[in-house]
């Protein structure tokens, strides 16, 4: 029978530790899962069972300054489908037949090819709970179609979307701007941060600029959803709120007849202008674009601003690729309709320059214990030519005009009365600079004076992609000189390159040689040509049409420079004020009244003279009700008669009116435009006729040899 | 003598007989049911119905009344398991011996019947069902009985000396169902047979370090099946998905399940959501589960105390079927008791241990409670062999 080591109540005894053994395993885990972590668990569990659906909200419009509506939202009729009944996880079509079925109808429906039609749905990321659009602004038949037709059209909803509309078309493009998905170098940068892919933002001008008031808050809907992520139940729902209405400085009737103005102008240098060159030939005006400004000068306020050519916002909001390639083509100077040219432009000022240089040369007076400068009575020669540094400087007209103060020099536009106090300063600068004083620590009366009045700089304007400019100076050269002696030549400039064109290109027999070895070596010295040049605007200086305004406004405001803005105050959708958008000084240039009464002397005689450079287009306007104060610019872009000929000068009229009182601001510059008081100052006269409410008037272009 | 006290023969005749019938009645194995035994089993049945209802009626979002399909059938299982339990009860356990070779040789049919494909339901890629009708009958869990009666009594016939021609012929006769199991493929039912063997091996007298060696050989056969490739990789990803959580790179449907498992009973925390009111389980996070892992809805809707309440009603059972093994007349009742009592410990653990990441994902059911009629019906009627061999401990 049973051995010794075969004892049935043992083996049971075993059996019964293992059972044992395995049942308090189950229990420890069990106490492990549901009471010391089950809290962890009940976080998992709510959510494992509960999800975001997220609306968008509709943004708010943009106003002009009168309230009506420049962009608003519009509702569209869309055709939207379910992505998850029709596309499986990996974005692939589902292979069902049912599916297939319903592709192919839903894409006769709606005059799309079939691939086409499943790359929308493909294309967009959205959250699986929210319809993708596959075709907006459908006809209501094809509304109709789906609705009646559920069984034929499983999956596919009709929607009512809100679209960014423009009732005013095209006006104000360039400051409205327009919206589009977040892009991915945009994605996660701190200025959106927040935002995520597929969220829709303000690309471009004011839709950018006052984005963030402009976005609504999303509606969020929290909604229960089961295994299979169907909806089951809904826990809370907060409605999208509308976004805040920005109101712009925007006179809206004055905008678009701006615009109109412009293009008018435009067209018709191009069709009937020529440019008399030095050498007598003449050359037509192709006036490849412009800008034109109306500025508060009390405010900043923007009233309008237009740049030629403009495009369509709606065409960018349609998305068109070609479209967005036309509007940012830059390598066509004759289109580039995406650049605003008011702001992002940069452009030689010429004598707009001149009220810099007047205020300078005033300054370098009173700076120094020499005498240099001027005082307000300081009478000098007006030659028809000045020799400086070995090289003649001419003024525009051929003729000496004898001795003349800086209200006639202004009036007169002279070159030449310029030219002598910008290298007496000059000779002075050098004499410090001889004496091994550190370039950076020469004062520089005329450069200074110009960042002063808005130049070398951003002015602020609450735009994206403004323009700084060129303010030149012995830095400035230092700098240029050293950054672009060794380039490659890419032509223009004469210090770009100059030393790779003395070592590696030109044969020392070569008649330019010496000049280009002359400038690798000493290019960086800032010479009295240079200032010269400056003087009058010309040479390296730079600016934007923004600037000139700025500085203009400056001048009437006798030395209060203001910040010039678009924006006037923000709305919240029911139209309550939350924000107004105050004037800002930019710089309180402080000069005795007797400087501003000079120069105001000089601007109003340009127009209201016998002898003004900018009379002859003004013929007929009733300057005695409305005394404009201005200034003509002609800005040459090459040195010589064949450069001026592959390149006509850019045409520029800065003003301000009424003159004893200023309310406006207008400036006005045309591209390759000829003379100032030849194509840009009619401009700047139909646009007065318009904010003064003037009957049309017979306008008579001025000349196009007077500066 | 002292005839005076018990008077005369007939008298005494007559008492005589009548003591005797008194002790063949006390010993009548109807006065020696174990209403512990059956309670518990019965209310462990009654709580699996509840919680099948539980799990499959109550969906969030779906209109219409919830279908009781499963809940009748369940029922209806229930019914047909109480008949089970009474007739295995109710024939002699000595009796039902002698009916092993052929119990075991109609098992044997079944799970060759049920690999054909004709035959055989296929469900998620195994056959492991025969089509009678409306109620789908599971081969091998007829054949976890036959094997245990079958090996139970070879090994009975050894005395508990069993020799190595013993070993041989009981390895056997496991290898062959569970081989047939394994081809199904149901790799958990053929492990629980193995099992069964060796629980029936340490009962039934198997020297130890015979066992020890079994046990070897037996690891080093599993680890040639998984490295030679004979367990298929949607197994092997089931078996180990409990050994990969955290790693949710590699997250496969089983980990998703064991997952969505382990959120269901850890948010049952203490005392649970409520009857019903589980979330998870509502909104259908974790396939099957009225079937293998109904435990989700205890832990969940529960809690920690309702786990244990359910543990404690398997622990009544196991103590139940140890003490029959303890008391049964012959070794033939102690294996077969003991046996039950394994299969009973193992399917709790490891269909419990699968829904909490300690035990690797088979299908295997938690007894009396999951949702299937065969499983049912088995359990009951070994119950009725557990109270069979009870009843009959004294003749």
């Amino acid at each position: 029978m049973a051995t010794d080591e075969y004892s049935p109540g043992l083996r049971l005894s075993m059996l019964t530790i293992v059972m044992v053994g395995l049942l308090m395993a189950l229990t420890s885990r069990l106490y492990y899962l549901q009471v010391l972590t089950g809290d962890i668990f009940e976080d998992l569990s709510v959510s494992n069972r509960t999800t975001q659906v997220t609306s968008e909200a509709p943004r708010g419009r943009l106003l002009a300054a009168d309230g009506s509506e420049l962009v608003r939202n519009r509702i569209a009729l869309a055709v939207s489908v379910e992505r998850d009944r029709f596309l499986d996880a990996a974005g692939e079509p589902l292979d069902d037949p049912p599916v297939t079925a319903a592709i192919t109808r839903l894409a006769s429906l709606l005059d799309v090819e079939e691939a086409d039609l499943v790359e929308s749905m493909q294309s967009l990321a959205r959250s699986v709970f929210r319809p993708v659009p596959v075709a907006v602004d459908v006809a209501p038949e094809v509304v109709f179609a789906v609705q009646e037709h559920p069984e034929l059209f499983p999956g596919v909803v009709a929607e009512r979307l809100p679209i960014r509309e423009y009732p005013q078309g095209q006006v104000a493009a360039h400051l409205v701007g327009y919206i589009g998905e977040i892009q991915d170098r945009q994605l996660g940068t701190e200025e959106w941060s927040g935002f995520d892919a597929g969220d829709i933002i303000g690309q471009a001008g004011m839709e950018r600029v006052y984005d963030q008031a402009l976005q609504g808050t999303e509606g969020v809907r929290r909604i229960e959803v089961n295994a299979s992520n169907t909806m089951v139940g809904e826990l809370s729902n907060s409605p999208p709120i509308r976004g805040n209405d920005v109101v712009l400085t925007l006179d809206p009737d004055l905008q678009s007849s701006v615009e109109e103005i412009l293009e008018d102008g435009i067209m018709t240098a191009r069709a009937e202008f020529t440019y008399q060159l030095d050498d007598e030939s003449e050359v037509p005006v192709e006036a490849t674009g412009g800008a034109a400004i109306v500025m508060d000068p009390r405010t900043g306020d923007i009233k309008a601003m237009a740049s030629y050519p403009t495009f369509d916002p709606r065409g960018l909001a349609s998305g068109s690729p070609d479209y967005f390639e036309y509007v940012f083509d830059n390598d066509n100077v004759w289109g580039r309709p995406g650049l605003n040219r008011a702001v992002g432009g940069t452009y030689p000022p010429a004598s707009v320059w001149k009220i810099v240089s007047g205020l300078g040369a005033l300054r370098d007076r009173q700076a120094g214990d020499r005498r240099g400068g001027i005082t307000p009575d300081t009478e000098i020669e007006c030659p028809a030519s000045l020799e400086v540094g070995g090289r003649e400087f001419n003024n525009w007209n051929p003729k000496p005009e004898g001795e003349m103060d800086l209200a006639q020099a202004l009036m007169r536009s002279c070159d030449t009365f310029f030219y002598q106090l910008a290298a007496d300063q000059w000779a002075q600068e050098r004499a410090q600079e001889s004496d091994g004083v550190p370039v950076d620590e020469i004062t520089e009366v005329y450069g200074d004076t110009a960042r002063e009045l808005g130049f070398g700089d951003q002015v602020g304007l609450d735009i994206p992609q403004e323009a700084s400019g060129v303010i030149p100076g012995r830095e400035w050269r230092l700098n240029y000189w050293f950054d672009t002696k060794d380039l490659s030549v890419a032509g223009g400039d004469s210090i770009n390159g100059s030393c790779t064109m003395a070592n590696d290109i030109l044969d020392p027999e070569d008649q330019n040689w010496e000049l280009f070895r002359d400038l690798c070596i000493s290019g960086g010295i800032w010479r009295g040509g240079d200032a010269v040049n400056m003087s009058i605007g010309q040479g390296d200086v730079l600016v934007t049409p923004l600037q000139v305004a700025t500085s203009y406004a400056g001048m009437a405001n006798r030395g209060t420079i203001m910040k010039p803005k678009l924006g006037k105050e923000i709305r919240d959708p029911s139209g309550d004020v939350i924000e107004v958008i105050e004037p800002e000084v930019l710089h309180d240039l402080q000069a005795p009244g007797a400087w501003w009464d000079e120069l105001q002397q000089g601007l109003e005689d340009v127009v209201m003279s016998d002898r003004g450079t900018g009379r002859v287009p003004f013929e007929g306007f009733p300057l005695g009700r409305y005394p404009i104060a201005g200034k003509t610019g002609t800005g040459q872009a090459g040195f010589n008669a064949a450069e001026d000929r592959d390149n006509v000068p850019f045409s520029w009229f800065a003003s301000y009116a009424p003159a004893d009182d200023p309310e406006y601001v207008v400036v006005v510059m045309i591209e390759r435009g000829g003379g100032g008081s030849q194509t840009s100052a009619p401009i700047v006269r139909s646009i007065y006729e318009k904010i003064f409410d003037l009957k049309g008037t017979e306008i008579q272009a001025g000349p196009d040899d007077v500066d | 003598m002292a005839s005076s006290t018990y008077g005369d023969d007939r008298t005494r005749r007559i008492m005589r007989k009548q003591v005797q019938s008194r002790w063949m009645r006390a010993y009548e194995p109807i006065r020696h049911l174990d209403p512990i035994l059956v309670g518990t089993a019965l209310l462990l049945a009654g709580i699996g119905v509840a919680l099948i209802y539980s799990a499959t009626t109550t969906r969030v979002g779906q209109g219409g009344d919830p279908s009781l399909g499963f809940v009748w059938r369940q029922l209806l299982a229930f019914g047909l398991g109480g008949l089970g339990m009474v007739v295995a009860a109710v024939l002699d356990y000595r009796w039902i011996r002698g009916l092993a070779p052929l119990l075991y040789g109609l098992s044997i049919v079944l799970l060759a019947i049920v690999l054909v494909p004709s035959v055989g339901t296929l469900v998620n890629g195994s056959r492991r069902w025969i089509s009678l009708g409306g109620f789908n009958l599971q081969p091998s869990e007829v054949a976890k009985i036959a094997v245990i009666i079958a090996i139970a009594a070879l090994l009975y016939e050894r005395g508990g000396e069993p020799t190595i021609g013993t070993l041989l012929a009981c390895l056997a006769l496991a290898g062959i169902p569970a081989g047939l199991i394994f081809l199904e493929p149901d790799l958990g039912s053929a492990i629980v047979i193995v099992w069964l063997l060796f629980v029936m091996f340490l009962v039934g007298g198997l020297p130890l370090r015979w066992l020890a060696g079994l046990a070897v050989g037996g690891i080093g056969a599993v680890a040639y099946a998984f490295i030679g490739g004979f367990i298929k990789s949607y197994q092997l990803e089931r078996l180990t998905a409990f050994l990969d959580q955290g790693n949710s790179a590699q997250a496969g449907d089983a980990l998703y399940q064991l997952n969505q498992s382990m959120i269901a009973i850890g948010s049952g925390q203490l005392a649970g959501q409520g009857f019903r009111q589980g979330t998870q389980n509502a909104a259908a996070f974790i396939p099957e589960n009225h079937t293998d892992f109904i435990f989700t809805v205890v832990g969940e809707e529960f809690g920690f105390v309702g786990s244990l309440v359910l543990l404690a009603l398997f622990a009544v059972l196991m103590w139940r079927g140890l003490r029959i093994a303890m008391i049964a007349k012959d070794l033939f009742g102690s294996i077969v008791a003991s046996a039950i009592v394994g299969l009973l410990g193992l399917q709790v653990f490891v269909n419990v241990g699968m829904t909490i990441g300690i035990a690797p994902i088979t299908g295997i059911p938690l007894p009396f409670v999951s949702y299937g009629g065969t499983s049912l019906i088995m359990w009951f009627a070994l119950v009725g062999l557990l109270l069979n061999i009870h009843m009959r401990r004294f003749r």
